[in-house]
């Protein structure tokens, strides 16, 4: 779906935030948003949603508040979602322990703990060790590298994973990736179906006109079905 | 709820992590040891180390162009949003330079956390447009003749740009190579200089 988190090639968006150029601003700003960032890997790992799920609940937040809000904002609000909609915590419970506990005073940057717990070190074990979304194809690709196609302009308001800058342009295929787990089919049915994946080369006057300002060459990774035959 | 506000979300985060804590599906202890595997343990020195060893071997370059997952995964470095790995090679003819415009994919193990100008709207819509204009922001001027490659992380392939060494560099080992190469170099938005980096 295009939603808010579809950026690629908004005009008016203004320059970088020189404060985000400076040297030595760390990667977590607040505190808060390091202890997002883990219990959102401790839900997946527990297996409460997953990594698609939690991408598409961001997906889902209203324009103006993904715009304005900060980064890990969009986290909480899709990991709340998930949480809420599949029975785990409630809005309300939320609302309820915010109101008891207040303004926390977090620690920036925490010591890890001298013994881990056997979860702690599942965890640690799952960042050191990834999960890997290449899955057995069940057909082989339909594309060759050199092959010219052009991305079909789907307007689903599910999860994918096409730009909404790449419809309808003619690109080609640079690289057979082999199959992955579908995006679409993990966020909205929680299966991992194969689904062959392709490097794609586009060049800027395809993506943004002859008059483009800057001469250059895109590269995305997209699924087959976003994918038909260049005529 | 203010999504705008921060400290609503602070308060919110710290309200959530308390009732998964409650729940069993996390734990405050096992949040400090991700927290802190991520800020200490994680992040651009082991891309940069990649990238030495490139720069002084070239059968272990070669084999990083190639199959840059295994070739990443032989220096011990795997996990998370690192599985499934790409390298491109910054020349005297091609600049690359690597987004994400759906979210904010980067490989953990190799560059850390990605740093703020990596997550918020103004790199990720414009750098698919504009990527000379954006590299200015950043001080990156590329001669004319320099051809521009970007890659928008949009599957779960990542990418680490092998950025060019430095003129003058030419006598260093791999392990005093390490300190030149900055975060941002491995991302694109900076170039590598015989003096080191900030970024």
């Amino acid at each position: 779906m295009h939603g808010p988190h579809d950026l690629g090639g908004r005009d008016g968006v203004g320059p970088i935030n020189p404060e985000f150029l400076e040297p030595g601003i760390p990667d977590w700003r607040y505190p808060f948003e390091g202890r997002m960032h883990a219990v959102t890997a401790m839900a997946i790992a527990k297996g409460a949603f997953n990594l698609d799920e939690q991408r598409h609940g961001i997906e889902l937040m209203k324009w103006s508040e993904y715009l304005d809000s900060t980064y890990y904002a969009h986290w909480l609000f899709s990991v709340e979602k998930l949480l809420n909609d599949k029975g785990y915590i409630s809005h309300d419970e939320i609302d309820q322990r915010m109101r008891e506990l207040g303004t926390p005073e977090m620690t920036a940057h925490p010591q890890k703990p001298e013994t881990l717990t056997p979860f702690a070190e599942q965890m640690i074990d799952v960042l050191w060790k990834g999960t890997p979304h290449d899955v057995p194809a069940d057909s082989p690709p339909v594309f060759d590298v050199g092959a010219d196609v052009v991305v079909r302009n789907l307007r689903e308001t599910t999860h994918n994973r096409l730009p909404g800058y790449l419809p309808r342009a003619k690109g080609v295929i640079a690289k057979q990736y082999g199959a992955f787990h579908d995006p679409a089919a993990s966020a909205h049915e929680q299966v991992d179906k194969p689904h062959q994946l392709y490097m794609v080369r586009f060049t800027s006057t395809e993506l943004w006109g002859e008059d483009a300002t800057e001469d250059f060459d895109l590269y995305a990774d997209l699924f087959e079905n976003y994918l038909e035959p260049a005529n | 709820m203010d999504w705008l506000s921060l400290s609503d979300v602070e308060a919110r985060v710290n309200a959530l992590e308390s009732l998964m804590v409650e729940k069993g599906l996390a734990e405050h202890e096992a949040v400090d040891a991700v927290v802190a595997s991520f800020e200490n343990d994680m992040g651009p020195v082991n891309g940069a180390k990649v990238v030495a060893r490139a720069w002084t071997e070239p059968a272990y370059l070669e084999w990083l162009l190639s199959d840059a997952t295994a070739a990443i995964a032989d220096m011990g470095f795997t996990g998370l949003q690192t599985e499934h790995m790409v390298a491109v090679q910054n020349t005297d003819e091609r600049h690359n330079v690597v987004v994400c415009t759906l979210c904010s994919c980067y490989p953990w193990t190799l560059l850390g956390i990605p740093p703020a100008w990596f997550k918020y709207p103004q790199y990720r819509a414009r750098v698919v447009k504009e990527p000379r204009s954006v590299l200015g922001e950043f001080g990156v001027t590329l001669p004319d003749g320099v051809k521009i490659d970007v890659w928008d992380s949009s599957a779960e392939i990542r990418y680490l740009v092998v950025p060019q060494r430095p003129a003058g560099t030419e006598g260093m080992t791999a392990e005093e190579l390490v300190p030149l190469i900055s975060r941002d170099s491995m991302v694109g938005t900076a170039l590598v200089s015989a003096s080191g980096g900030t970024k």
